[in-house]
């Protein structure tokens, strides 16, 4: 028993010859695959100190330990708006989860750990002065470090801000963290629609064990429900969204739900 | 590529970066031989590698990465040619790039084309990949005696149809 046969192998090269071909297209791979690179920001303390005035207007601002709370408000020029306007105290790097472009516009999707409130997450477009931006504190997730409220353990799988600026034509989006094991999450439309959202690996220098989605969804299609499920497909959770997706009342764009 | 098994999730991404570098020329010569043309062979290694990338947490780390990286391919060129339509022994490389083969060359494909398909595999990733009997069980999930029995088999076969057409010419 041979297992290089000369005359079979120069046959067989015969009949698919070694290709030349050099491997490129790691970065298309990349990005088909839905990884984007990331880049490590720079040290919340040499923000801080570097901090100068800005001008902050917060449109909506509520946030209770474990619940799930929105916060559109205006972006500062420098550094990120959201520890200008009373979010919890960062534990940990404000990390960039990933970013994109839509209609035009670069936003970028940031976490980090807080002190007593979970993990803070939030997706700033990048349209100038006077950027808009979301952030939440504290799903309940599985896994989610420094809950606060005794830190108890975490229920939900899913956490989720739908977000919509209702400006410049940026689309609506539906973002937020998973626990991990959560390899995508189904977004299901009141007409019926579902959007699938392949997860995407927590950024290491965070340090909490939870993975992140951030998806844009149709405008004036209600958002119903979201479904986390594990790489077999196999349902983890089913959340309500309630009144996500509806006419914003009262200047309020985001919207929020108890865990 | 050594073998050593690697676990992070980082790890992981950089370890399928590192092989589809060094191995694209022949993850795309055994793709285009499975799949029955350079065009599904190419898309399968793409569709593959991508497919590797968004669940590279799939990989437990238990054996080697490429050995993974191998089966995820595999996969992803029998799936082409399967929806393709396009039956092994239908086209080949050779036939769609440089014109029609010679008899000789048109009768070993067709007797690899009739090689029952964990021959066929065997024999590819043996000769097109260069894999040892393990890595190649582990690409197939037999064992690596299963991989000798059907090397064995295929290159008798083989043997045997050159043997003919030498003989006929």
């Amino acid at each position: 028993v041979t297992d290089y046969d000369p005359q079979i192998g120069a046959i067989l090269d015969r009949l698919v010859p070694p290709f030349a071909a050099e491997p490129n297209g790691w970065q298309e791979l990349l990005r088909a695959a839905g990884i984007q690179p990331r880049r490590r920001l720079r040290w919340l303390s040499g923000w801080a100190a570097r901090r100068r005035p800005h001008k902050v207007l917060v449109l909506a601002a509520a946030l209770v330990t474990t619940v799930v709370v929105a916060i559109p408000a205006l972006a500062v020029s420098k550094g990120w708006w959201f520890l200008h306007s009373g979010a919890p105290k960062p534990e940990s790097d404000v990390a960039v989860v990933t970013s994109g472009r839509a209609a035009g516009i670069d936003w970028t999707m940031t976490a980090y750990v807080s002190a007593d409130k979970g993990v803070c997450f939030g997706l700033t477009p990048n349209v100038g002065r006077g950027d808009m931006g979301s952030m939440s504190c504290g799903s309940d997730l599985r896994g989610e470090p420094n809950p606060g409220a005794g830190d108890r353990r975490g229920q939900h799988w899913v956490g989720y801000v739908y977000f919509s600026l209702g400006l410049y034509k940026f689309p609506n989006f539906v973002f937020g963290p998973v626990a991990q094991g959560v390899e995508q999450v189904d977004l299901v439309l009141s007409n019926g629609q579902v959007i699938q959202a392949d997860t995407l690996q927590g950024p290491d220098e965070l340090g909490a064990p939870l993975d992140f989605y951030a998806v844009p969804v149709p405008s004036r299609v209600p958002l119903n429900s979201l479904i986390a499920r594990d790489r077999f497909g196999n349902v983890l959770e089913r959340r309500a969204c309630p009144h996500c997706g509806e006419l914003p009342r009262s200047g309020q764009s985001d919207h929020k739900a108890k865990p | 590529v050594d073998r050593t098994s690697v676990r992070s999730r980082d790890d992981v991404l950089e370890g399928i970066e590192a092989v589809y570098r060094t191995r694209f020329g022949d993850f795309l010569r055994v793709a285009t031989a499975t799949a029955g043309s350079t065009e599904l062979g190419h898309d399968a290694v793409q569709e593959a590698f991508v497919t590797a990338i968004r669940h590279r947490r799939q990989y437990r780390g238990d054996g080697p990465i490429e050995a993974w990286l191998w089966r995820v391919v595999v996969t992803s060129a029998l799936k082409a040619r399967r929806s393709s339509g396009v039956g092994a022994s239908q086209t080949s490389p050779e036939e769609a790039s440089n014109g029609a083969p010679s008899d000789q060359l048109h009768e070993v494909r067709e007797a690899v084309a009739l090689l029952p398909e964990r021959q066929r595999m065997v024999l590819f990733l043996r000769y097109y990949a260069d894999l040892d009997y393990q890595t190649i069980a582990d690409v197939l999930k037999v064992r690596p005696g299963t991989v000798a029995a059907a090397l064995n088999a295929a290159h008798r076969a083989l043997r045997h149809r050159i043997q003919e057409v030498i003989v006929c010419d």
